[in-house]
């Protein structure tokens, strides 16, 4: 029986003592020493009625990171991405972004899909300080939500009101026609476009009231757009504009398309996205119109979208939607501009922040310009044409870039809204 | 020869002894009774009898078989026959098809898809039971709209249509007019051999006129058992329902 | 009734709308309710496997046999073939998943969540055999036109179709129930449980068949239902909610309940939006006028507000029968 040497015996204890605390320890922490890489957590739904969309921004996100790496990093430091599934649940939303926020003491927050989770991810960038790369569309935008803003809050994502612009100029401008007639789905996103509808039919001389011109679908489990035909027929519009999204859009095109209404009035979809007219069928786009942030077909006009689409359909045999186009662009945006200005540390985010209000930046379309006053991203959005069956090229080539409209005029003014200074003086 | 016999058949529910070591025999053909006062263990004797209950101890032998552990459903396959106390029938099928139903699970292989009407043989046995049972008016009405003593007889109709070599009766006239009362008596006694018939009554005098045999329980155990005569002279018969 | 603004061709459109939503309801809602009233399983997993008729539809149809018989022979293929497919699955699902829970502890309780498990298990399922994007499903060539046609009125051939077969099914499902051995069974076993067992009769293989029914139902509705909405992994969650509302206003374990019930149901969805076009005027309490596109939006939640009033005065619903939740 040997007897155990002290030393040998405090060695021991002092290892496993040290494993069992590094063990327990915050993730931070137990990295220990060395360049501590930078962390970008990010949240997407990627379960659950989106998660086409959501492996979309993923994928956008992961390509910008790798991208970013290659080149060096930022401040020689290596990018990692913590990516969480909030599986469409808002409380995990919440849950996700406070254990990514103090356990993971991330560096940047990102994600989300719709609303609800951009509402909660913006009070926490608030209230943490910590920039918030916001992927969907900028609900925050709308004058009452101005306040509510996080100064912290960036996205490449347009607003409501600057896709609306963009289908009522190209309306105007080919003289579609000047009744408009909209079929919205009873949600909070088409409600959105009223004050833009209001404004804007005004401007261009269409004809269109609130009350009268507007059909309203029940949401979410009505999908039977043909209740609505009748009174459209009856109305004689020439232009019907219609916002729904995903299977919805896919069941109004259908049941259009059954009644011949393509063929009575001129359909323009508010916003699509390439995944649409694929669940809808080849050709079922033919004739109508819809406006777009985004197509992959804008890499025959930009290098850096064409290295963009051919990464995300080697990885993802498929083409890259706009959401991966959008999230991959303010991903690479924020982190570029960290890198130039090695403004990363949280303790930075409000300098990195006024660095970034008024940026011109390009990346995988036109240049942008993120507006100061209310963080809204004044960019190119496109008018699209369906293809017919015989046009297209392949079976993602459903509907090609016929136009686009850009800059301020399609957005509410700095002045209309009564803002003055950039929003990260306006700390709370 | 016996076609039913008990061996020292006792059930106990914990502390409570409701059976306690009964021996019993029925010749076939014969026409059973078992009475006894409320709480004298007949039901459970019965449903232990039936399959409905398994015996703590004890055996249970049908046609030369011990069947002490068979559950009900293949004991009715068996031969072995049963009403109960409470009218149970289809009340939502037609009176015909509560009797096909039952004659029908005596014969697997027929075809499922096919339509009530197709199977003749099936149809002229239910017919056949409807007349034994005074039903064939009827034939064709919901039998949750029949009157009480009609669905009486339309469960017996079918037990009867599951072809038993013995026939359980759990208080066959119980909510019945003594009219109603004296004629089930004598339908009873007319499905009697070749068919064994055992029936529980709590009332000694629907059992009288029909009964070849008399046995008496009182607190689960056997207190006495011969023909009418005897039972009714039996002195500890006769304390037991005096004292009633 | 070409009241006020309402034309009557318009009336009538709405009718023909409210009848094919109210038979796809119909469809839906029997199959929910012959396994409620045998099994005593509430089939939450009912919308998933409708979802799946649609998938199974898809891939007969578009990556079978279109290509080689022509986009209508691909289609009647997938229709016939549907419940079939759907039928046997229903059984080997019966009979390796379902049958296990029998004579355990709380075994309704077991079923309720199995089938709540399959409505979140299938459409990632299937997003992960199909892909994430919905599946084209079109309208077939033969049925691409209009029986009737005026101003309003357009009476398309495939919706008038979807309403035929519908109804065909609807008495084909009756026959079967009220005519045929298997339906007398079924029948006996949602009435009497107990006493089917106790008459020694095999159950097991009535249950089965089924539950083979119910999901070959859910399954051909998915796939009749493809060419007029869309096929997504989705699909099923949102119809199966109507479906309940359907199952409760109409009465679970009845017949004819589900079949009103849908019927109604899809007429008070279809004629709602037409009120507010109407010339009569409604003011609510505080004397404000009702503008249509409260009746527009209030279609859907029409529907929860009568299974409210329902389940208040009548709680077994309108053919129900007493004591089905016990």
């Amino acid at each position: 029986m040997s007897r155990l040497d002290r030393r040998k015996f405090l060695k021991g204890a002092g290892l496993i003592g040290g494993i069992v605390a590094a063990q327990a320890a915050p993730p931070f922490l137990r990295e220990g020493l060395g360049a501590r890489p930078i962390k970008w957590g990010s949240i997407h739904p990627t379960t659950g009625p989106y998660s086409t969309e959501a492996f979309d921004q993923v994928e956008g996100v992961k390509i910008a990171i790798e991208d970013v790496n290659k080149e060096g990093g930022v401040d020689g430091r290596e990018v990692k991405l913590l990516f969480r599934d909030d599986q469409f649940k808002w409380d995990q939303t919440t849950t996700h972004a406070l254990d990514l926020i103090d356990n993971h003491r991330i560096d940047f927050l990102a994600g989300s899909m719709v609303g609800p989770e951009e509402v909660r991810l913006n009070e926490f960038s608030r209230k943490r300080k910590i920039i918030y790369a916001n992927y969907p569309q900028h609900i925050m935008s709308t004058p009452g939500n101005a306040k509510k803003m996080s100064p912290l809050f960036f996205t490449a994502n347009t607003t409501p009101y600057q896709l609306c612009a963009s289908s009522l100029t190209y309306i105007a401008k080919n003289n579609l026609g000047k009744k408009i007639h909209c079929v919205f789905d009873d949600y909070i996103w088409p409600k959105m476009f009223i004050p833009a509808f209001e404004k804007l039919t005004k401007d261009f001389n269409l004809t269109w009231n609130a009350n009268s011109s507007v059909s309203w679908v029940p949401f979410p489990t009505s999908m039977d757009y043909s209740a609505t035909f009748p009174r459209i027929l009856k109305e004689k519009p020439d232009v019907v504009y219609a916002l729904n999204w995903g299977q919805r859009q896919v069941a109004f095109v259908k049941q259009a398309r059954e009644a011949g209404l393509d063929k009575k009035v001129k359909i323009v979809l508010g916003a699509t996205e390439i995944t649409m007219p694929e669940a809808a069928g080849l050709g079922s786009y033919e004739g109508f119109n819809a406006a777009m942030m985004w197509h992959p077909s804008l890499a025959s006009k930009y290098p850096a979208a064409k290295t963009l689409n051919d990464k995300f359909l080697a990885r993802r045999k498929r083409p890259c939607s706009s959401y991966g186009m959008l999230a991959h662009d303010l991903t690479r945006l924020i982190l570029d501009t960290a890198k130039e200005t090695k403004l990363y540390k949280r303790r930075d985010h409000f300098k990195l922040a006024k660095v970034l209000e008024g940026k011109k930046f390009q990346y995988s379309k036109g240049v942008c310009e993120i507006r100061p006053c209310d963080h809204v991203c004044i960019s190119e959005v496109f008018v699209m044409r369906g293809k017919s069956k015989a046009e297209m090229k392949d079976k993602f080539d459903h509907i090609e870039v016929i136009g686009s409209s850009s800059g301020e005029g399609n957005t509410v003014s700095c002045e209309a809204k009564g803002l003055k200074e950039p929003a990260s003086e306006r700390r709370a | 020869m016996p076609i039913l016999e008990t061996k020292s058949l006792s059930k106990h529910f914990d502390a409570l002894v409701a059976v306690d070591s009964v021996d019993y025999s029925v010749d076939s053909g014969e026409l059973r009774s078992i009475i006894g006062p409320n709480g004298a263990g007949k039901t459970t004797f019965f449903n232990m009898i039936a399959g409905d209950l398994l015996p703590t101890s004890g055996q249970v032998i049908f046609d030369g078989a011990d069947v002490s552990e068979v559950p009900a459903h293949e004991r009715s396959h068996l031969g072995i026959g049963r009403t109960y106390q409470i009218t149970n029938i289809f009340p939502k099928l037609s009176v015909l098809e509560n009797i096909r139903i039952a004659a029908q699970s005596r014969k697997m292989t027929f075809n499922l898809w096919s339509t009530v009407p197709s199977h003749k043989e099936l149809v002229e046995k239910s017919d056949q039971i409807l007349e034994r049972i005074n039903l064939t008016e009827k034939r064709d009405e919901l039998a949750g709209t029949l009157a009480h003593g009609e669905q009486r007889y339309l469960e017996i109709g079918i037990a009867l249509a599951t072809d038993p070599k013995l026939l359980l009766l759990d208080e066959p006239t119980a909510g019945m007019s003594p009219e109603e009362t004296i004629q089930t008596g004598e339908f009873i006694k007319g499905l009697a051999d070749p068919l064994t018939v055992v029936l529980v009554e709590h009332d000694m005098e629907v059992v009288l006129g029909i009964s070849d045999k008399i046995t008496v329980l009182h607190n689960g155990a056997f207190l006495a058992e011969g023909t009418v005569e005897e039972v009714r002279a039996n002195a500890e018969v006769q304390r037991v329902y005096l004292r009633e | 009734m070409a009241a006020g603004g309402v034309e009557f061709s318009e009336f009538v459109q709405h009718l023909f709308l409210g009848l094919v939503q109210g038979s796809f309801w119909v469809l839906l809602a029997l199959g929910l309710s012959i396994i409620f009233g045998l099994m005593g399983i509430i089939n939450f997993g009912h919308g998933a496997f409708y979802m799946l008729g649609a998938y199974v539809g898809f891939t007969v149809s578009d990556l079978i046999f279109s290509p080689f018989l022509g986009p209508n022979a691909g289609f009647i293929v997938a229709l016939a073939s549907v419940p079939i497919v759907m039928f046997a699955l229903g059984m080997v699902f019966e009979r390796y998943v379902i049958s296990r829970i029998y004579n355990t502890e709380n075994e309704r309780f077991s079923g309720v969540l199995i089938m709540f498990g399959m409505s979140i298990f299938l459409p990632d399922f299937v997003r992960l055999l199909w892909g994430r994007p919905g599946k084209p499903f079109n309208i077939p060539p033969m049925f691409q036109f209009s029986l009737f046609k005026t101003g309003t009125l357009d009476i398309t051939a495939y919706r008038s179709f979807t309403i035929i077969t519908a109804a065909i099914l609807v008495a084909l499902l009756w026959v079967l129930i009220y005519k045929t051995n298997l339906g007398m069974m079924i029948r006996a076993g949602t009435n009497n449980n107990t006493m089917v067992k106790v008459l020694g009769i095999n159950v097991s293989r009535i249950w089965r068949l089924t539950f083979g029914l119910g999901i070959a139902l859910a399954g051909f509705s998915g796939v009749m239902i493809a060419p007029l909405f869309a096929v997504d992994a989705t699909m099923g969650e949102l119809i199966l909610v109507q479906t309940f509302i359907v199952v409760v206003v109409g009465g679970m374990g009845s017949f004819i309940g589900p079949v009103i019930g849908g019927l109604i149901l899809g007429q008070l969805w279809a004629l709602t939006p037409l009120v507010g076009r109407t010339q009569y005027v409604v003011q609510n309490w505080t004397g404000t006028v009702i503008g249509p596109d409260f009746w527009e939006k209030a279609s859907d939640i029409l529907l929860f507000i009568v299974m409210a009033v329902i389940l208040l005065l009548r709680p077994r619903g309108l053919f129900g029968q007493e004591g089905a939740f016990d």
